[in-house]
């Protein structure tokens, strides 16, 4: 968490891009961290690829079956994990879902993450209801678990949730799965009205954000703003990875403008 | 009595299986289902309207239905009944879930049903109770099994229920149901999802199977007054597992003089990669919010399943048969495409009775091992399903 933990106590505010790994190429990630580093982005979610994930949208579950195709294994991640770290100043929060965990070995996964620099962990389909184990192995390896607070949960569980993950909280800003483009203000400051009443730790927002006014109005209300799926659609249609790397900078660009004005 | 029965826990869990693993914005909406059918369960007139319901709407109880020329030809004094869901209203035993369900779901005022279908049996289950009720009912189903189940995908519009085409993955049951979940996340407030068999999340496996199990219980009755007993075997197939919890649930306390026995499809063969054995030959892992057995590869990426029969087609199982075969106390075997169509045609023309793809398997395994079953038993298969759904493959595949 070495990484991870001063972006979080710092006064700056964080744009988060979700990243597809091998997507859609590979040696496409190589080139788009690079170039996000030199963007002054600070943190990355690097997904971990699943065939049926449960709380995505088209876009996330198409970029994830070709991100499979391409190769793309739990060790091919943990070492794409292993190399951001060493070659950018990036923190890698890993996000997946838990099936290819379990099979990889769950502590098996800690151990290889917390040795390849791995900062953090999202696990959608794992709640607070299954999340012990996770919280012990995150406390043991020194990686953060990044627990999700949605739209729908209530104060006594967002306290449970805040007490739980480690540095920070995941605000899901719908209810609904990824890449719908309806960021709703209006909703999203009655959601995290009750999150900050029960939440103290910070906490980022994502789902559905894709435009600088939806980055605008998250950073006025919460520590960071999470892009997936707007990033991958901007990037799918090229066959090239520096194309395709390319074409997710020009996407970020006016993203990261938003920064500034923080 | 095993104790067994009590499961899950308060947490969901069949020992190791079950739970909750689905996203947090559904995790309000799941309590609140537990919460409401935990108070209906203690609620005397939830289950006189259920049980007005199934008598009156539905026709039960079902017949419990000795089958002597086909017990003649298994030969060796076994003799075999046949527990006819498939005379329910609507074909299948599917009805019995969608009925309780909706009563849940009048009860928590929830006025949008979304439904997943392989088969197309319970998508038309749900639609019928939508229909009783008035209430607004969305289907996700497979594009594959739209074409193969095609006079459901009519019978369910024709009910006045929305079929919605899922594209993405197999495009069979898997994906319908990842569809529908997804639904429901999107639409926490407003929908009750009528999940169709005993999978996914917490408390679903445990309603469906309380809702099933008047299969069993009254298996059990029938029984006494027919063979003078209980029987020595009980057979079902297995495809996420609710026409088999309903018939073995209430028979769990006596499996030490009951064989259970769940059979599930082996498509091409357990050899070949065509074929849905989950219990057979899947690992634990988490599919649709619970862990249970699954067809996956190395990396833990969900497998493609294949059965002939769209309701059998399917890479997981309910939880509590993961625990119940891990516990041995259901034997689960498993049948072939070529061995269920051939079950088929053998009940169609001993018995005059069309029997459903899914539940002619149960059959087939007997057909094909006899020998497992000892001479002078008393046998009851469950019937789960008529065939008219699967007229369109047996036209296909049967060459008469
Ligand atoms: C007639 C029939 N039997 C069995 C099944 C399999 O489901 P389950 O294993 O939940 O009983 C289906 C599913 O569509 C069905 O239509």
């Amino acid at each position: 968490m070495k990484k991870l933990e001063p972006l979080i106590h710092s006064e700056k505010k964080l744009l988060i891009p979700y990243i597809t790994p091998d997507f859609p190429k590979r040696g496409t990630t190589e080139i788009l961290v690079k170039e996000l580093d030199k963007l002054g982005i600070r943190a990355i979610e690097l997904g971990i690829p699943f065939s049926d994930p449960l709380a995505d949208g088209p876009t996330i579950q198409q970029s994830s079956l070709k991100a499979i195709e391409n190769g793309c294994t739990l060790s091919r991640v943990l070492d794409l994990a292993s190399w951001i770290s060493a070659e950018t100043s990036l923190a890698v929060i890993l996000m997946g879902y838990v099936n290819p965990v379990l099979q990889y070995g769950t502590e098996r996964f800690f151990t290889e993450a917390s040795e390849k620099g791995v900062q953090g962990l999202i696990i959608p389909d794992i709640p607070q209801d299954e999340a012990e184990p996770f919280v012990h192995l995150g406390k043991k390896y020194g990686i953060a678990m990044i627990f999700l607070v949605a739209p729908t949960t209530r104060p006594e569980r967002i306290r449970q949730i805040n007490q739980n993950s480690t540095l920070l909280s995941y605000c899901v800003s719908m209810n609904g799965i990824t890449g719908n483009q309806t960021l709703n203000p209006e909703f999203l400051k009655r959601t995290l009205a009750s999150v900050d009443q029960n939440h103290p730790k910070p906490y980022v927002v994502g789902f559905g954000l894709s435009t600088p006014q939806d980055i605008r109005t998250v950073l006025s209300l919460s520590k960071g703003a999470v892009v997936g799926s707007a990033l991958i659609r901007a990037m799918a249609p090229f066959d090239d990875a520096g194309k395709a790397a390319a074409a997710g900078i020009d996407f970020l660009k006016p993203l990261t403008g938003v920064l500034n004005e923080f | 009595m095993i104790s067994y029965q009590n499961f899950p826990d308060k947490t969901g869990h069949f020992g190791p299986y079950g739970g909750k693993f689905i996203p947090e914005t559904l995790i309000p909406v799941a309590e609140e289902i537990e919460q409401e059918y935990l108070k209906a369960k203690e609620d005397p007139a939830f289950w006189d309207e259920f049980n007005d319901l199934l008598k009156n709407y539905v026709g039960r109880a079902t017949p419990l239905y000795e089958a002597k020329r086909l017990s003649a030809k298994l030969g060796g004094n076994r003799r075999i009944w046949l527990k006819r869901e498939d005379l329910n209203h609507t074909g299948a035993h599917k009805i019995n879930n969608t009925v309780g369900q909706v009563l849940l779901a009048n009860r928590m005022g929830k006025k949008r049903i979304i439904a997943e279908t392989g088969a197309g049996q319970h998508g038309v289950a749900t639609a019928t109770v939508c229909a009783l009720f008035g209430l607004q009912c969305i289907v996700y189903m497979g594009e594959e099994d739209i074409h193969r189940q095609a006079p459901n995908v009519y019978r369910m519009k024709l009910l006045g229920a929305e079929v919605r085409t899922v594209t993405s993955g197999s495009r069979t049951l898997k994906d319908a149901t990842n569809e529908a979940i997804r639904d429901w996340v999107s639409n926490p407030d407003d929908t009750y999802y009528i999940i169709g068999s005993v999978v996914g999340m917490h408390p679903f496996p445990m309603i469906v199977r309380d809702f099933q199990s008047v299969i069993g219980k009254e298996t059990i009755q029938q029984s006494y007054d027919q063979i003078g007993g209980l029987p020595d075997v009980v057979l079902a197939c297995v495809g996420g597992g609710s026409n088999a919890m309903g018939i073995f649930y209430p028979l769990i306390p006596y499996s030490d003089q009951v064989r259970l026995i769940g059979v599930e499809a082996a498509g091409h063969g357990i050899d070949t990669q065509a074929h849905a054995a989950t219990l057979t030959l899947g690992k634990p892992g988490v599919i649709h919010g619970a862990m249970t057995y699954l067809l996956q590869d190395a990396a833990g990426q969900v497998q493609i399943a294949h059965s002939i029969s769209a309701g059998l087609d399917y890479p997981g199982v309910g939880p509590e048969h993961a625990w119940l075969k891990d516990q041995k106390l259901v034997r689960y075997v498993h049948a072939t495409d070529r061995e269920a169509l051939n079950a088929v045609t053998v009940l169609s023309r001993t018995e005059g009775i069309i029997p459903a793809l899914e539940s002619a398997h149960a059959l087939a395994w007997l057909l094909e091992h006899p020998d497992q079953v000892a001479e002078n038993t008393a046998i009851v298969i469950n019937l789960s399903g008529r065939g008219d759904k699967d007229l369109g493959t047996y036209m296909k595949e049967l060459n008469l």
